[in-house]
């Protein structure tokens, strides 16, 4: 296949197919994106998101679930943040794998700084999205509607660590209110001082305790469902 | 009271476990009636699943299994949802949050009995002759069963 490089401004349904009335609440009127990854975009996508700073746990399991979907040929989607967002995006490119960044920025800038590189890489190799327009001054919410762009984006979202006021929480309400399945890695649940993931199970999030359990929840590449009428 | 036994009607049913194309066709099929994504339909066009499902029903209401619970003076009730969410029409409405068993590992489904505690029946029915539950995917039925239970012991 040749993949030629894309630089072009899209509406979400060309980008993700038809959206429903729910799934149109937030879907933002344009996205921005850079890269070769084919329009619309393959299937399946899975989020990985978790906190900016990482535990060593965090990282590890960030990893490991990264490894396991982008060898079974999952498309791995994050933000590009420091800690859980890095490893998802470097792991996956390790393993061969494909992966899309969902920016807070325009896609002419790089935040933080220190992932300039790795921005550069997944633009020339991969996907890079955003929903602000060149030239947006960026303001703190806006890595809030980057959240639940991703979860838009994302047939599954994945929280891999989180503290209860973090972004990537955002991202799992909007999952649960997309009807997309969410799931919670299993030691943000065992975390005792977390309050929110476990809140999050009693509306429909899912307990992760093997990353191919995520396999089971994700369609297949083929998107077209025929039905007789 | 809680009730140990529904019949019940389904228009598609779902191979849940695996990896053969088969059950990733069903797969795909569950989750896209999950989030009501879309069909493709005749020539292409694209059709919401639950706008198929609405009318394939209703062309095939005549027909067994749904000439069976579909009579003229029946009264369709929606399952409430998993949120505390506005539902269609009321009568049945979650009064505590439940984790979604659809999507849980089988040891994790809530049990009949924690539904019937987590709904309400809001409104009173017009006394209807027959009442149908309605939902997007049945699993092991508890949900049904608690919501049923509820609906039977209203006055």
């Amino acid at each position: 296949m040749a993949h030629h490089q894309t630089n072009r401004a899209l509406r979400p349904e060309q980008l993700l197919g038809p959206l429903n009335d729910v799934e149109q609440k937030y879907a933002p009127e344009t996205l921005y994106v850079a890269g070769v990854m084919d329009i619309p975009l393959p299937a399946p996508r899975a989020a990985i998101v978790g906190s900016r700073k990482a535990s060593p746990n965090g990282v590890k399991a960030a990893e490991e679930i990264a490894t396991r979907l982008a060898k079974s040929n999952v498309i791995v989607v994050s933000g590009l943040a420091k800690g859980i967002d890095t490893v998802a995006h470097t792991t996956t490119i390790e393993a061969e794998g494909r992966t899309i960044a969902v920016l807070g920025t325009p896609l002419n800038r790089v935040y933080p700084r220190s992932n300039l590189e790795l921005q550069k890489t997944i633009e020339r190799h991969h996907l890079v999205i955003s929903q602000f327009p060149i030239g947006m001054p960026t303001a703190r919410e806006h890595f809030i509607f980057r959240n639940r762009t991703m979860a838009l984006i994302s047939n599954a979202t994945i929280i891999v660590e989180a503290k209860d006021d973090s972004g990537s929480l955002h991202q799992g309400w909007e999952a649960l209110r997309l009807g997309r399945p969410l799931f919670v890695w299993k030691s943000v649940l065992d975390d005792e001082s977390l309050v929110v993931p476990k809140k999050m199970l009693e509306y429909g999030a899912m307990k992760l305790r093997e990353p191919e359990e995520v396999l089971e929840f994700l369609p297949s590449q083929d998107q077209a469902l025929e039905v007789v009428q | 009271m809680l009730l140990s036994e529904l019949q019940y009607a389904a228009l598609l049913s779902y191979a849940s476990h695996g990896d053969s194309a088969s059950v990733q066709h069903s797969r795909d099929i569950m989750l896209t009636l999950k989030r009501d994504g879309f069909f493709q339909g005749a020539s292409n066009r694209q059709i919401l699943a639950s706008e198929w499902v609405a009318q394939t029903i209703q062309r095939n209401r005549s027909a067994l299994p749904f000439a069976s619970f579909l009579s003229p003076d029946t009264i369709l009730v929606p399952t409430p949802k998993s949120s505390l969410g506005k539902e269609v029409a009321q009568v049945l409405s979650r009064v505590r949050p439940l984790r979604k068993a659809a999507l849980s590992a089988p040891e994790n489904r809530p049990l009949p009995k924690e539904y019937y505690d987590s709904m309400e029946v809001q409104k009173l029915l017009p006394e209807p002759s027959s009442i149908v539950l309605v939902d997007d995917i049945v699993t092991r039925g508890s949900t049904l069963l608690g919501a049923a239970s509820r609906l039977a012991e209203a006055p």
